[in-house]
């Protein structure tokens, strides 16, 4: 029994050890009651929501050690640490991630495409050239689409759409998120039980079904996609916040200020902000690889992107026939590769953020 | 500890077990596909892809096309209109009129549902009555608006019991009466193609609010035609069994299915024999497919006539000036579509009659290609080329998407800015109806016996485009009150000249679809219009 | 216990009644209605009327809500849909058979794979096989589903033909196991991937966690042979936070079945959905995310009372407050 006993105790708050005390979906209000009651010692914050693998989830605060703060938070030390990885540093840690170098890489080169499109681009994306559906030749080196637009010039200018849906969408919820998480872990009470109850309701609908509805209802296009994206997607960044706040609000620094008399704005914005951008700034990676992927999937079923702007996603939509698919690879090989390595960049650079923004990381 | 541990990671195990063992009962009883299913071998059967899913089988308000296949199956029409553009007797032997109002509609001597009772005139006019039922609220009542005794919208005014311009003669013979004189195509083509009769002993019971919900609409078991419903599952297969006792004779065939699919599948399942054959216009092959179908082994395929048509609705409070919508109408590059896109497989056509039509003038060619004539004209006007128009096209075609795309292009070319999005039909249809659009492109298929009500709708006072031109409406109120073929062709002549002036919505292609059946079929042909006329004569070797 | 269990069933009722309230407005606010899409726009406007009158929609909104509110709860009815009038429960009671054993599978062959490598991952970390899960969970995680499903289709049916290409069964075939088992697969896997991908990775870090644990390497230091340490001791308390996991999936797995089903026509909620919203079909879309909403609290709840049971701690936090 002791060594049941011991495995939580460590595990409360800490890594994946113990999922149940993470703050379960409904726990919001409950919780968000009876506070932070139980001090107990354990890392929280920062560590915790780094050490798991948050991205994919939405969720994310449901995963262990994400939250801790929402069932007894540990002490706020580590979360008080991460502010103070130095910028060096944390570069240091970050090249030592070679794939997130990589990705990283990736990512410019990509953005720079993306900015410099119209210099690049060997056509208009959308002008209609008098070759249709050719394979590639030296004149169209990734060949033409079935309406005989350029595929390469496509291509590139598509990333710009994947690029800003995914950053958009994660600065909108990001943004929200941090904002309303911020207010519900510092007032507590009925604030908070409020707060926490609108989180669950957005959390309880699935999520690409929610967005599959919403976008059919106030019609797709791009500036939407990234509204829907990005008001949709706050909920875990909230979560995620409000954990981290009622862990830092125990930490002594912040007990002192309060006990300074210093106006709780000035609290909230200057001591505890800092200390959560973070975990912020990691699961908002994974947040933009995620959005990226919904981007495209949204495309892929007509619901995104118009016609005639080029996205990865509503290019591979046209490679739903047979024929496409068997004999013009050209069309839909390039796009899909596109988004893979866009994606897997992103992850890529996530985690070598979580590795070097990570305090126990100290080899 | 060991017994908390064990016990946790038991429950883990035993509830994903249970997951897992509780999909596989949920699923077995819903969605078996039928134990006693004919055996590959020995029973005949065919199988027709489609890839718009019949969402219902209620003969009196089917939903899209295959839905209105389905349902004629099962429930005949009195006559059926073939690819000659002809009407085939089918419930009714014969439909007959000397003086354009009064209609004589003689059943069929041998017609009987499948619980051995006779199908009699009692039925068709009880069939009638619900059609004109508001509470049923057909979709389909406006086009028995003609009948005697019913109001503008097809339906029997209040605190009547019986539509007055039905009369009952004997067991099998009944006549209509129209309000107006009609000729007897028109009369074939709103009644007698759109009436599938329905057994009032099976429906007697039901009130007409709760028709639509009741076991029988969800699954009929009382029916007359060809084949009996065996198994429907809408969003995947409908299967039919044999109707052995059928009036025009026991089909040769066991079952006929069709099968759900997606465009794409249409090719590669009837490459691997999963499908035998498609209905052209609702088991649509994808236009870039045409030429791997034609290729496959063992397939016939039959090249349809043109008929889905690809309308620009111009809204004319933002586009005024008939040059200004000539000029569009110039700038699409129409042939390059037809033979880029569609690889031939289509024709322009810039009104509403296609070359199947036979109200087609063949002295009003099409607008030609003529960019700069376009740019002209829109100089002329004073068109402001900074203006951007929101083109709004209909979703889930993507040949009509990419057409969609290159007409944008044209547009462009010629100075008119144009900002695309796609809408699903309802949505789409919302807005053009509330005019709340600048350019619209939708695919329309007017029925070529008789375009009138569809010429009618566009042209005539609440058009969704606002046009309004007294000698285009004088032209249509004189079709509709004439019965003589000749004069009738020579008004809707006149009016393809005014509409070339005007061009209120101009046309930009109509597609022909591909049909494909496999030689193991004998008898089948992929058709829109009667392909399943003949069906009971239908084969496999 | 049972306190716990109540309390946190009922903080689950008013969440689910915002869901429903929520579902509501947004079907509302949606432009196009179920009339539009059923009838042509030649159609006279009485007819229009009368059909909007017999589906109910010309009353007001919160009319129609408090109906179809008092209908649910008195007697479990979700309504018609409104465009094949089959009740909405049966229709989503049949496509959650298709949907859940696609789930399920997906689930089971995601952790299948996700276990196994995660653990091997953390006993050998930084291992060639170490870094090899990582990319490939990376790589799960990465790649569309769509994508996939494409490629897949690609390979399997179209060169290969070995599986069919999309559906759930053989028309007219015999319909059973085998039948279901080839048509299943090709979906499953791309569902599959996702899940691993997402587990792996989680795996190994929670795997890791507990291998730094002094019980175990107090452990070691008795002698207690490595495998016996990471198979009886590590392993077990490692995998226990999965409850959790598959918890998550839930969500996520029903999102991803929409694009999945899509591709592969598998004949389920995802399909339903997507037809649904094209459709205008409230009624259904309505029941749709109700269930949905209820399986994903349900799957929740489920997960945090396993881990009441486990852990009296939890629930205590909850009757301290009753008390207090």
């Amino acid at each position: 029994m002791n060594l049941f006993r011991r495995y939580f105790s460590v595990g409360r708050g800490r890594g994946p050890a113990m999922p149940g005390t993470a703050g379960p979906v409904l726990s919001g209000a409950g919780r968000g009651q009876s506070g932070p009651a139980k001090p107990e010692p354990g890392p929280g914050g920062l560590e915790a929501a780094a050490s798991g693998p948050l991205g994919p989830y939405r969720d994310a605060s449901r995963l262990p050690g994400a939250g801790p703060g929402q069932e007894g938070p540990g002490s706020a030390g580590p979360a008080a640490e991460i502010g103070a990885v130095p910028g060096r540093m944390f570069l240091q840690r970050f090249q030592r991630h070679k794939l997130g170098v990589a990705g990283a890489i990736a990512l410019g080169v990509m953005a720079l495409a993306a900015l410099l499109a119209p210099l690049i681009a060997p056509y208009d994306p959308n002008a209609v050239t008098d070759s249709f559906g050719e394979g590639p030749s030296l004149r169209h080196w990734l060949g033409t689409d079935p309406i005989g637009r350029d595929m390469l010039s496509r291509l590139i200018y598509a990333a710009r759409v994947s690029l800003a849906a995914g950053l958009g969408a994660m600065a909108i919820a990001a943004a929200i998120g941090t904002l309303l998480g911020l207010i519900a872990g510092y007032a507590g009470g009925w604030i908070d039980n409020v707060i926490m109850r609108v989180t669950d309701i957005f959390m309880a609908f699935p999520y690409l079904m929610l967005i599959l509805v919403v976008a059919s209802l106030v019609g797709p296009g791009l500036t939407n996609i990234i509204l829907i994206l990005g008001l949709l997607g706050w909920p875990a960044v909230a979560r995620l916040v409000r954990g981290n706040v009622l862990a830092i609000k125990q930490a002594d620094y912040v007990t002192a200020a309060v006990a300074l008399g210093l106006s709780r704005t000035r609290i909230l914005l200057r001591h505890i902000l800092p200390n959560t951008v973070a975990p912020i700034l990691i699961y908002a990676t994974s947040g933009v690889a995620g959005a990226i992927l919904d981007e495209a999937a949204l495309s892929f079923l007509g619901l995104g992107v118009q016609p005639p702007d080029a996205s990865w996603g509503n290019m591979l939509a046209s490679a739903q026939s047979l024929t496409v698919l068997t004999s013009q690879p050209w069309l839909w090989v390039p796009p899909g590769v596109a988004i893979i390595v866009t994606v897997l960049a992103v992850n890529f650079v996530g985690d070598a953020l979580r590795d070097a923004l990570d305090p126990r990381n100290r080899h | 500890m060991k017994r908390i541990g064990k016990g946790a990671l038991a429950l883990v195990l035993s509830a994903s077990l249970a997951l897992v063992s509780a999909c596989s009962n949920a699923n077995a009883p819903a969605n078996e596909p039928s134990a006693e299913a004919p055996a590959a071998g020995g029973a005949k059967s065919v199988t027709v892809g489609v890839t718009y899913a019949p969402s219902n089988i209620n003969p009196l308000a089917p939903v899209g096309l295959v839905s209105t296949y389905v349902a004629s199956l099962l429930f005949p029409p009195l006559v059926d209109l073939d690819s000659d553009l002809q009407y085939k007797p089918m419930l009714a032997d014969s439909i007959e009129t000397s003086d354009n109002k009064t209609f004589t509609i003689k059943l069929n001597e041998k017609a009987a549902w499948t619980d051995g009772k006779p199908v009699t005139a009692d039925d068709v006019i009880f069939t009638l009555g619900l059609m004109t039922n508001p509470k049923v609220a057909s979709n389909l009542a406006y086009l028995f608006a003609i009948i005697e005794g019913l109001d503008d919208a097809g339906f029997l005014p209040e605190g009547q019991s019986a539509i007055s311009g039905v009369k009952k003669v004997d067991e099998r013979t009944l006549t209509v009466t129209v309000k107006a004189p009609t000729t007897l195509s028109i009369f074939q083509d709103t009644i007698g193609k759109n009436l599938l009769t329905l057994p009032q002993s099976a429906l007697a019971d039901i009130a007409p609010e709760e028709l639509a919900k009741s076991d029988f609409m969800q699954k009929p078991d009382v029916t007359s035609g060809p084949f009996k419903l065996a198994e429907y599952n809408r969003d995947q297969f409908v299967r039919l069994e044999a109707n052995d006792a059928y009036f025009k004779g026991a089909p040769k065939l066991d079952s006929l299915n069709f099968k759900v699919l997606q465009g794409n599948a249409v090719t590669a399942q009837l490459q691997s024999g999963e499908i035998d054959m498609n209905i052209p216009s609702a088991g649509v092959i994808p236009v870039g497919d045409y030429e791997k179908v034609k290729g496959l082994q063992g397939i016939r395929t039959v090249e349809a006539a043109p008929l889905a048509t690809q309308f620009m609705y111009i809204n004319e409070a933002v586009v005024p000036d008939a040059k200004q919508r000539q000029a569009i109408s110039y700038a699409m590059n129409r042939q390059q579509i037809v033979d880029k896109l569609l690889h031939g497989a289509g024709e322009v056509v810039d009104s509403y009659f296609t070359s199947y039509s036979p109200y087609r003038d063949e002295s009003v060619q099409p607008a030609a290609y003529d960019p700069e004539k376009a740019k002209s004209l829109l100089a002329e006007s004073g068109w402001d080329s900074a203006k951007t128009l929101r083109l709004y096209v209909l979703s889930g075609d993507a040949t009509l998407e990419q057409a969609a795309n290159i007409v944008a292009e044209n547009l462009r070319a010629a100075g008119v800015q144009t900002k695309i999005q796609m809408m699903d039909l309802a949505t789409l249809i919302d807005n053009l109806v509330k005019m709340d659009y600048d350019l619209g492109i939708l695919t329309v298929s007017l029925t070529p016996i008789n375009p009138l009500p569809d010429i009618a709708y566009f042209l005539k006072e609440g058009n969704p485009s606002g046009y309004k031109n007294a000698e285009a409406e004088k032209l249509l109120d004189a079709i509709a009150a004439e019965t003589d073929e000749a004069k009738i062709k020579q008004s809707y002549s006149d009016l393809q000249k005014i509409i070339a002036q005007d061009v209120p919505m101009p046309a930009i292609y109509a597609t022909k679809a591909l049909g494909a059946v496999s030689e193991r079929v004998s008898g089948a042909e992929p058709k829109d219009f009667g392909m399943f006329i003949n069906v009971y004569e239908w084969d496999v070797k | 216990m049972l306190t716990y269990v109540l309390r946190r069933l009922l903080t689950a009722v008013p969440v689910l009644l915002g869901v429903t309230v929520i579902n509501f407005i947004i079907m509302r606010m949606a432009p196009g209605n179920p009339v539009d899409m059923l009838v042509s726009p030649k159609l006279p406007a009485a007819a229009a009327e009368a059909r909007r009158l017999a589906l109910g929609l010309n009353e007001p909104a919160y009319v129609q809500y408090g109906l179809w509110l008092k209908n649910l709860l008195l007697h479990g009815d979700l309504g018609y849909s409104l465009i094949t009038y089959e009740p909405v429960t049966r229709v989503i009671f049949d496509r959650m058979g298709p949907t859940l054993l696609l789930m399920g599978t997906a689930l089971a062959l995601g952790l299948l794979v996700a276990v196994p490598l995660g653990v091997l991952s953390a006993t050998r970390q930084y291992s060639k096989l170490d870094y090899l899960a990582s990319t490939g969970s990376f790589l799960g995680l990465s790649v569309p589903g769509f994508f996939l499903g494409l490629g897949l289709i690609y390979l399997f049916a179209i060169q290969l033909q070995w599986l069919p290409s999309g559906g759930m069964t053989e028309l007219g075939g015999s319909g059973g196991f085998v039948d279901r088992l080839r048509h299943l697969i090709l979906p499953a896997l791309v569902l599959a991937a996702a899940v691993a991908g997402r587990c792996i990775r989680y795996v190994r870090s929670s795997m890791l966690e507990i291998l730094g644990h002094d019980y175990l390497r107090t452990a070691r230091a008795k002698g207690v042979r490595e495998t016996l340490v990471v198979g009886r001791h590590a392993m077990r308390n490692a995998l226990i936070p999965i409850v959790t996991v598959i918890g998550l999936e839930m969500s996520v797995l029903l999102g991803g079945a929409v694009v999945v089903e899509q591709v592969f026509a598998w004949p389920g909620i995802g399909q339903l959905t997507l037809s649904s919203i094209m459709s205008r079909d409230y009624s259904t879309l309505m029941g749709l995310n109700l269930v949905a909403a209820v399986s994903v609290i349900a799957v929740n709840l489920a997960t945090d009372f396993i881990y009441a049971a486990v852990d009296p701690r939890v629930r205590t936090s909850y009757e301290g407050e009753g008390a207090a």
